[in-house]
């Protein structure tokens, strides 16, 4: 590499350099205050014991050393360390060959099968788990099918969900995760300059050398991207176990003991040393996977060859596709078939047996749902504004800035910790900097006899959560921003910024208009992901949206849910509601871009 | 045009609700009477459903209106069941301290366990005096079997306001699948043949699910007491009947109100369940040919407990806000009361969902007609009732409960499975049914656990829960022939 020595002559400037200081410090003032502090209220339990209780107060690791002696605890942080290396591999072997054919070949049906990729990501939570339970249930559907083929006797249910609880926790994870990898690796792939490919190929390397050789090195941001995403994600997983009654793993015994009648600190050691795995499983993700790329000074110049496919010749293409979608699309038809079924009216059959559109009327019309729909699509998208903004500087001083290759380093595993922490202790942290500030606010009032009504409103969340919500959806989403604007970043090569300034554009200028249109695909993808994400956020929506009026939709959804009866066939009907206007923001979200929604991970 | 469709399709999905809203009318059930003048505000801390909620804020709203002339609009405060409300109040103990108060007016359900012991103890309720006729014709029979349905205090602290009881909940379909008859008894449960097919709530989460444990064990407690033993030996009886129970649990949930949807949908066979939870569920659920439901609730004929489910003021410096005695008062007044059994519909009844609940007003029971005829609590409460004598173990209950067997489930089942097929399945079988100590020793490892600090209690637990695994590893041997 001849020109490494004249970029570095070009580069630091020590303009550029100071601004990667500012940018720096804003990026961990925000960090500070919005994640290490709340995860600090919640950790510091775990070392000094409940504030007020006896025995507190002074630091102790005994906590921490307790849980390695407690056979239960142990077990369940090997758990789901099995759980998350499983579902991280099973994610890989079924997102890399789909990526790849979608990358290869247009074929018919494309567009659909793409979409319907994403469907899995959709879902609100609580609402899949109803839709599973009644595909998998004793007496589900799943049962009354093979009954009805003969494959076992009439009136002998069989406890799918109970006799093989971590292989299904596996499946329905992997299910619901891989459109996280597939999206980051599509990206990738999308990006590979074809070149290298074929002057393989024109050197007599076979397909499988050059897969092993060019694709997947080449390819390894997005893997490692989605990888490390999936991987921690499912280490601390708290709904599916739950949903299959499993609860020997760390994130459920967390939130069983955190929520439990008898304060302990045992739980809040649990989050300390589940973050403190988080962050290894992280590191050792980023050794295998995340080496610097001699790659990245490639910009694929020309869009990768695709090869168009007649009808029949789709036909192989098109099926592993259809097989994964319909798998993973299981527990929506579930929450579907659920929402116009009559109460009770699904047991033991494969089909409900009453149909009816009463749980639409009740629940469309029901006070709570159009102040929480509206509630939600602020919050979310405020929250998807902050992630972008704070997610391309982050990319910035990660991939661009001259600073020490540490404290890159930090502020890259910083950005990642929101994935590590449990969206329940994130929720109780936010929640005590809420009474800490109100605390503060009112010390403030009554010492210098000034009025800050409003600010104590604005920090109180059962006045008004916006501002903490805000805040909490857009940390925890923020990572997959930043993977994705890090991912488009590294393969971007510096030259075209380098040019840009060479001919004399400010660097505001090049941001906006070189390295933002250059990245926009990346960006798009990790602001829609934490759209999504948002729209369906589960904990802080619980813990911190108290007044009816401020309820965001899946707060809505889970009060509806809890009514006796009809309770979850209400919630089926607001749950496909939500996924149709989900699914609809991101194809109308595509549609503006003037691209398909297959196409428009890829620049 | 092609490029909007999406956005247009995106619109008309998110107008639908007005539309439908507009064209069907908002249904009556959610609509208020118009207000006049601004409405009150009052906050209330609560576990109850939304069912609850909605009723009983439109009655009182109208009612208000009519006695005070101004509609009352409620900010509930739902964080989740009992664990998680004295958890709200504990963290709020910074807010108190700084503003005086909690920010909430009223706390509302949650059984008499948590207002008396938990909240009242820690001092998080305010002692209120509530209007002498009020008083009297709510509480005209103060207690049910010896048991208060509101605070003996001067003034009380917190007041009863609906009575719940104890039962089993059941599917027909799958008792008749598995080839048992209708449970009656707690003891039923207790089948082998119900083995992976009951439900069980979590009682360390869900203090209604302690409260129903807890009921087990006193009914054996007066067992003994009965057959001349001492109710401390009947402790330990009640104990292994629940472990016997627990090694047929297909799992310990978290939340009590999850039982019913569970039984109905033929997950499990059967559960213990609080009553309105599950007479709710079986009133959704499509009748048969033969005119029965598939699911149904029995209570066990003098062993069930009926606890009162109480209201109280939240602690605070200042006066306490009118409108929230309005709202007691209001509760335990005659229209208050008759919301909670009368159905849907109904005059006086709710407008939209019935709440199949208990008055605490013992006189309804004999003098309206929705209920005359029907198991009168305060009658069958003669014969049994729960006691604070017979209590005295049910702050840890949880954990042993919790240590014994939840902790331990695989290696229960798996021992009971072993003691079963064993040649001396009897006699292995009754020391299981019996737990390896009595109340006294219980009371005496409460008072342990009580006094330890949280890292002592970490090696408490470890120590009792080794001793379980080790009673229960000896069993398996001696079920082995070893």
């Amino acid at each position: 590499m001849t020109w490494g020595v004249s970029w570095r002559e070009v580069k630091p400037s020590n303009m550029s350099h100071l601004r990667h200081s500012l940018i720096l410090l804003l990026i961990l003032a925000a960090f500070g205050v919005f994640l290490l502090w709340p995860i600090f209220q919640v950790v510091r339990v775990g070392f000094f014991g409940i504030p007020g209780e006896q025995g507190a107060g002074s630091f102790t690791l005994a906590y921490v050393g307790s849980i390695f002696q407690d056979h239960s605890l142990r077990q369940g942080l090997i758990n789901s360390a099995s759980i998350a290396i499983s579902v991280t591999l099973v994610c890989t072997l079924i997102s890399v060959p789909l990526a790849l054919l979608s990358v290869r070949f247009n074929f018919w049906g494309k567009g659909i099968v793409s979409a319907l990729l994403l469907v899995p990501l959709i879902l609100p939570p609580f609402v899949g788990a109803i839709g599973m339970r009644q595909i998998l249930g004793r007496f589900g559907v799943l049962t009354s099918v093979a009954q009805g083929v003969g494959l076992i006797d009439a009136g002998a249910p069989i406890d799918w969900i109970g006799s093989a609880r971590m292989l299904g926790i596996i499946l329905v994870e992997s299910l619901s995760l891989y459109p996280i990898l597939f999206l980051n690796v599509s990206a990738a792939l999308a990006n590979l300059d074809p070149a290298m490919e074929q002057a393989a190929a024109n050197l007599g390397a076979t397909r499988w050398t050059i897969f092993r050789r060019i694709t997947l090195p080449l390819m390894r941001p997005g893997l490692f991207a989605g990888g490390t995403i999936v991987l921690i994600w499912s280490f601390t997983e708290l709904g599916t176990p739950l949903m299959f009654d499993f609860y020997e793993a760390t994130p459920v015994q967390i939130f069983h003991r955190i929520t439990q009648i008898s304060g302990s600190p045992v739980p809040y050691a649990l989050v300390v040393v589940m973050l403190i795995a988080s962050v290894l499983l992280y590191v050792t993700g980023r050794l295998i996977l995340g080496r610097r790329q001699d790659a990245a000074v490639t910009k694929a110049s020309v869009q990768s060859a695709t090869r168009s496919l007649g009808p029949v010749a789709s036909i192989p293409v098109l099926l592993p596709f259809l097989i994964v979608s319909g798998m993973a699309l299981l527990p929506h038809l579930g929450v579907i078939l659920m929402s116009v079924s009559g109460v009770g009216a699904w047991y033991n059959s494969a089909l409900p047996s009453v149909f009816t559109n009463d749980h639409y009327v009740t629940g469309l019309t029901h006070s709570l749902t159009l102040p929480s729909v509206q509630n939600s699509l602020k919050f979310a998208s405020l929250s998807m504004l902050i992630d972008i903004v704070l997610g391309v500087l982050i990319a910035v001083i990660i991939v661009r800035s001259r600073l020490p290759a540490g404290v890159r380093q930090f502020v890259d595993s910083l950005s990642m910790l929101p994935l590590a922490v449990p969206g329940l202790v994130l929720a109780f942290g936010y929640l005590a900097i809420s009474l800490r500030l109100q605390t503060w606010v009112a010390a403030w009032d009554a010492a210098t006899a000034s009025d800050l009504a409003w600010l104590r409103r604005l920090v109180d969340v059962n006045e008004n959560p916006t501002l903490l919500l805000v805040v909490a959806y857009a940390m925890r989403r923020l990572p997959y921003v930043v993977r994705s604007a890090v991912a488009g970043l590294e393969q971007t090569p510096v030259d075209l910024e380098l040019a840009a300034r060479n001919l004399g554009a400010s660097s505001w200028m090049t941001t906006r208009r070189i390295t933002v249109p250059l990245i926009a695909a990346n960006l798009i993808a990790g602001g829609l992901l934490a759209f999504a994400f948002a729209m369906l956020e589960v904990s802080d929506s619980l813990i911190l949206a108290q007044k009816a009026e401020y309820w965001p939709i899946t707060k809505a959804i889970y009060e509806l849910f809890q009514r006796l009866g009809d309770g979850p066939y209400i919630a089926s009907a607001l749950g496909v509601w939500a996924m149709l206007l989900l699914t609809l923001t991101i194809l109308s979200a595509s549609s503006l871009l003037g691209r398909r929604m297959g196409a428009i991970f890829r620049v | 045009m092609r490029r909007y469709t999406f956005v247009i399709l995106f619109f008309v999905v998110l107008v639908t609700p007005f539309i439908l809203r507009r064209a069907i009318g908002t249904p009556a059930a959610y609509r208020a009477p118009a207000p006049t003048g601004d409405p009150l505000k009052l906050v209330i801390v609560t576990p109850h459903v939304e069912s609850i909620r909605r009723e009983f804020e439109q009655a009182f709203s109208a009612w208000h209106q009519q006695k005070y002339g101004r509609p009352v609009e409620i900010d509930w405060r739902n964080y989740g069941g009992a664990s998680a409300i004295v958890k709200f109040f504990e963290a709020s103990r910074a807010t108190y301290d700084a503003l005086g108060g909690y920010g909430v007016d009223l706390v509302w359900g949650g059984g008499d366990a948590l207002f008396e012991d938990q909240l009242k103890k820690a001092g998080h309720l305010q002692p209120v005096t509530l209007a002498p006729e009020v008083m009297q014709r709510a509480f005209a029979v103060p207690d049910l079997g010896g048991l208060p349905l509101y605070d003996r205090g001067t003034p009380p602290q917190w007041f009863g306001t609906a009575l719940s009881s104890f039962g089993i909940a059941y599917n027909r379909d799958v008792i008749a699948h598995l080839g048992l008859p209708e449970p009656k008894t707690w003891c039923d449960l207790s089948d082998p043949r119900y083995r992976g097919w009951i439900v069980m709530a979590d009682p360390t989460l869900s203090s209604s699910a302690k409260a129903a444990y807890m009921t087990v064990v006193e009914r054996a407690m007066a067992d003994a007491a009965q057959q001349g033993r001492s109710e401390d030996d009947g402790w330990a009886d009640g104990m292994g009947l629940l472990r016997q129970i627990a090694a047929n649990a297909r799992l310990f949930t978290d939340a009590s109100s999850a039982l019913p949807g569970q039984i109905s949908s033929g997950d499990v066979a059967a559960g213990m369940t609080i009553d309105f939870h599950s007479l709710n569920q079986i009133d959704v659920l499509p009748t048969r040919a033969d005119g029965t439901k598939r699911m149904a609730y029995v209570e066990p004929v003098n062993a069930t407990a009926v606890n009162p489910d109480p209201i109280a003021v939240a602690r605070t410096k200042g006066k306490v806000s009118p409108v929230a005695l309005r709202f007691i008062e209001f509760v335990l007044s005659e229209p208050g009361q008759k919301l909670w059994y009368t159905p849907p519909g109904q005059p006086g009844g709710p407008r939209e969902s019935g709440l199949y609940r208990l008055p605490i007003q013992a006189s309804l029971y004999e003098t309206d007609p929705t209920l005359r005829g029907k198991a009168n609590p305060f009658k069958a409460a003669e014969g049994f009732n729960t006691s604070p004598e017979r209590k005295r173990t049910f702050r840890i209950l949880g954990e042993l409960i919790q240590l014994s067997m939840m902790d331990l489930l695989d290696d229960l089942r798996e021992t009971r499975r072993m003691i079963l097929e064993s040649p001396r399945a009897g006699e292995l079988d009754a020391r299981l049914g019996k737990f390896p100590f009595d109340q006294q020793e219980a009371l005496r490892r409460e008072k342990q656990w009580q006094a330890a600090a949280p890292i002592e209690r970490l090696a408490l637990q470890r120590k009792w829960t080794n001793e379980f695994r080790e009673e229960y590893r000896s069993l398996r041997e001696e079920a082995r022939g070893d």
